[in-house]
């Protein structure tokens, strides 16, 4: 850093006021659906889910201050956003500098933010906003044409704010901003393969240290807001939709900005050195990506990340680094010599998108659904087993596996006349299935699809050395559905049922059907 | 069904032997074990016998252990199927083959088995043929099998060997007979009997003519009739015993000399395979020494056979 850099930081961190001496309240929502006539966002409740979390972590709003509504409707959204303001009242009353942040994702049409069915005018939330009790006010709108809630002003699709330089510690600013995805004639855009919007995505990497341009360890507004707009600009204008410009009202009196998070006291981060250049993506676990740090020569960046498990990739060339780190409480250097180079094929991609290899392990059981079959030829079996995934190799969300489960069993053969025989049986079954997933929420998914089986069986009779070992091999198509919760960055428990279809014509010709229920555990691999 | 080299035949395949139906058919045929005759073979310890040993004891074990071995013969050849997963299977039979014997070259085999069910589809009766023939010539019954029951285990049966089409097919053994020889066996309740029926013709395994039975008891004993020559006195010894569960005995037995039949000859025997009661009117007992004689008494005789 340059000594002329050093005395502007210092002079900001001079005038900028501390999170700690500030009440802050945060109201976010999150809505994936936007009632008749749109598609439902993939991204919108991660995105709120991940504000959240980064206001509540850097951004200076205790837990209880905060609110996280997904799936909520409009009159929800107004009760909580009262319930903040009352409390901002009382902080006020106190003698408190209080802020209010408003963070929204989903859909919006015709000047109205659509919850599910609801509909809360874009003016209502602007007019509550401007009405609100706090001192500053922030909204933060990532929808399709949220610009137009600027429109009153007039919007600004400006770089940057003009942010005045603060004269002294008593001229705090105070006030509304507010700061949307698009124009009001735009669309929002997201992407698959980062796993988010466009905006968010940049809002929030910029939150996590990349837009601290002032190297102070804290993000302001300004800060934040040159970022996004610039990144967000930069990255769809090769999109089918073309580039998508953020814009905002700014209504700040008083002098100086406003430091939406701050760096310092995070547990952990990813520090990237000063010869670091270049982007550098981070994914979490599950390899979404959770932020990106665009650097120059020079510099060094912090990223304020909750302690865990990160990859960083770089492209560079034809070629990729990548590495794996763990964050707990002190900050891990992120430089190019940490980085492995690999070819760009391995590249796990920028977000959730690109293969995602995992393996399953299961128990549970199969049952035939006839009850003569299931008599001695194919008795309800124990089955262990183990199925290796690749998830996002043939399109988004789609997933193929291969599978082998082994088990089997003791059962009764029961026949007219006979004496009950025993029997021990043994059953080997893999297959390969091809299913979609379903997002329900941020840690559960749902899957539907098909699978090619083969099964073999064997069994023999005990005590009964006169009877000849047997044994069955056939091909069974189905169905497989499984319901899967990730509970860790790389871990998930599912629950998988299959049914398939069995052709046996062994004593006469037989369609059968069975099902077989499993729990297990899925563990994400690491490439 | 055959797996086929195709892989599309591998995708469409729907193949094995896991059959209820085929347990079905071969619980219906009687295993060697089943059809044995069980003598027990009392005390392995050497005993000084006072009254000498029980001679017709150790020919009962001797003849059981030839007629076991007879039936063992008759028995593998149904047994063999066992192994061998039907060729074409239908609702009420089983075919297995034609096969290549591959003891008597240029000789087919055949086996076929058929049953009936009752009302409650529970099978009554079974019937069974292995065929043998020298193409073009046609298939002739080598063996035919009926069985009344749904388990061998608990039901009544018969075997018919018929060697004369084996010794026409030239497939037979040299120790075999040239006539059928029949086993029947009655496994349903206590006794469970086994005969063996070789009165129509002479030396059947070993074994002279005539119609061998045996019956044991759930609780261990049983009778045994049966035939043996009598080397020294050039006459054939019929000879009806009865056992214990351990092994002790008495026997009745005729001699039967040309056109004579002398009668009745009484022994008793302990577990030790020791005469313990000889009423011998003819002198055969080796112990009478060639004259009649009562030795030992009655009350030493096993009770309760």
């Amino acid at each position: 850093m340059s000594g002329a850099r050093t005395l502007c930081a210092a002079a900001l961190l001079a005038a900028l006021p501390a999170l700690a001496e500030e009440r802050r309240f945060a109201l976010v929502v999150g809505d994936a659906k936007g009632g008749v006539g749109t598609r439902p966002l993939r991204y919108a409740e991660r995105d709120a889910r991940r504000m959240h979390a980064i206001l509540t972590r850097l951004g200076g709003v205790r837990p209880e201050d905060a609110r996280l509504l997904t799936a909520a409707s409009a009159d929800e959204v107004r009760v909580a956003l009262a319930d903040l303001a009352a409390r901002a009242d009382q902080a006020k009353a106190r003698g408190e500098e209080t802020v209010l942040v408003v963070y929204y994702s989903g859909h919006a049409k015709e000047g109205e933010l659509r919850l599910g069915d609801t509909r809360m005018p874009l003016v209502e939330l602007r007019d509550a906003l401007r009405n609100a009790p706090a001192d500053v006010r922030i909204g933060l709108l990532d929808s399709c044409q949220s610009g137009a809630i600027t429109r009153p002003k007039g919007i600004r699709a400006a770089p940057a704010f003009d942010v005045q330089q603060a004269q002294a510690a008593s001229t705090r600013p105070r006030g509304l901003v507010l700061i949307a995805s698009s124009s009001a004639d735009e669309e929002s855009q997201e992407s698959d393969e980062i796993g988010a919007s466009f905006f968010t995505h940049y809002l929030a990497s910029g939150l996590l240290g990349d837009a601290d341009a002032s190297g102070d360890g804290k993000v302001t507004l300004a800060e934040a807001y040159a970022y996004a707009y610039a990144r967000t600009v930069g990255e769809t204008a090769e999109t089918r939709a073309g580039a998508q410009h953020p814009v905002y009202l700014y209504d700040l009196g008083g002098a100086g900005d406003v430091v939406l998070t701050e760096l310092a006291p995070s547990r952990g981060a990813m520090v990237f050195p000063s010869a670091a250049e270049g982007v550098y993506v981070v994914l979490d676990g599950s390899r979404r990506a959770v932020a990106e740090v665009a650097k120059a020569r020079g510099d060094q960046r912090r990223l304020a990340l909750a302690p865990g498990d990160y990859v960083v990739k770089k492209r560079e060339g034809d070629s990729l680094l990548i590495g794996s780190f763990s964050l707990s409480d002190g900050p891990v250097e992120i430089a190019d010599a940490r980085l492995a180079r690999r070819p760009l094929s391995e590249d796990p991609q920028k977000g959730a998108t690109g293969p995602r290899w995992s393996l399953l392990g299961t128990g549970g059981g199969q049952f035939f659904f006839d009850s003569a079959a299931r008599n001695g030829l194919f008795p309800p079996a124990a089955l262990v087993g183990a199925e290796l995934g690749v998830r996002d190799d043939l399109g988004h969300d789609l997933a193929w596996a291969i599978d082998l489960s082994v088990g089997g069993g003791a059962a009764t053969l029961r026949l007219p006349g006979v004496t009950p025989i025993p029997e021990r049986f043994f059953e080997t079954t893999g297959g390969a299935s091809l299913w979609r997933d379903f997002a329900v929420g941020e840690a559960w998914t749902l899957s539907l699809g098909v699978r090619v089986a083969f099964l073999y069986l064997s069994r023999t009779f005990q005590n009964h050395s006169e009877l000849p070992d047997q044994s069955f091999f056939t091909i069974t198509p189905g169905v497989t559905t499984a319901l899967s919760w990730r509970f860790a960055s790389r871990w998930s428990a599912v629950a998988r049922g299959r049914v398939n279809y069995l052709f046996y014509n062994v004593d006469k010709a037989q369609n059968l059907g069975y099902a077989e229920l499993a729990l297990g555990v899925d563990y994400a691999l690491g490439f | 069904m055959r797996l086929g080299s195709s892989p599309v035949l591998l995708l469409l395949c729907a193949c094995g032997n896991l059959s209820n139906e085929d347990v079905a058919f071969l619980e219906a045929i009687p295993q060697k074990q089943q059809l044995h005759v069980a003598i027990p073979q009392g005390s392995t310890s050497q005993n000084l016998c006072t009254n000498g040993a029980a001679d017709v004891y150790a020919s009962a074990k001797s003849t059981g252990t030839s007629i076991n071995a007879g039936v063992d013969d008759i028995v593998a050849l149904v047994d063999a199927i066992r192994k061998v997963t039907p060729t074409t299977r239908d609702v009420d039979s089983r075919t297995w083959g034609p096969f290549p014997d591959k003891d008597h070259a240029g000789v087919f085999i055949q086996v076929v088995m058929s049953r009936e069910l009752d009302a409650s589809r529970t099978p009554w009766r079974f019937i069974y043929t292995i065929s043998a023939a020298r193409p073009p010539g046609a298939y002739l019954p080598i063996l035919e099998g009926e069985f009344f029951g749904a388990q061998a285990s608990n039901g009544i049966g018969r075997i018919t060997l018929h060697f004369e089409n084996s010794t026409a097919l030239g497939i037979n053994k040299p120790t075999d007979p040239t006539f059928p020889a029949r086993i029947f066996y009655d496994l349903s309740g206590d006794p469970r009997t086994i005969s063996l029926d070789l009165t129509a013709g002479v030396n059947a395994f070993g074994l002279i003519s005539f119609d061998y039975s045996w019956a044991g008891y759930a609780d261990g004993h049983g009778q045994f009739d049966y035939a043996f020559p009598d080397a020294k006195s050039g006459c054939t010894d019929e000879v009806t015993t009865f056992f214990n569960a351990q092994g002790a005995g008495r026997d009745v037995f005729r001699a039967r000399c040309g056109s004579l039949l002398y009668g009745d000859v009484k022994q008793c025997w302990d577990a030790g395979g020791c005469l313990t009661f000889v009423d011998d009117p003819f002198g055969f007992t080796p112990a009478c020494l060639g004259l009649p004689c009562i030795l030992g008494t009655l009350a030493q005789c096993p009770a309760g056979i």
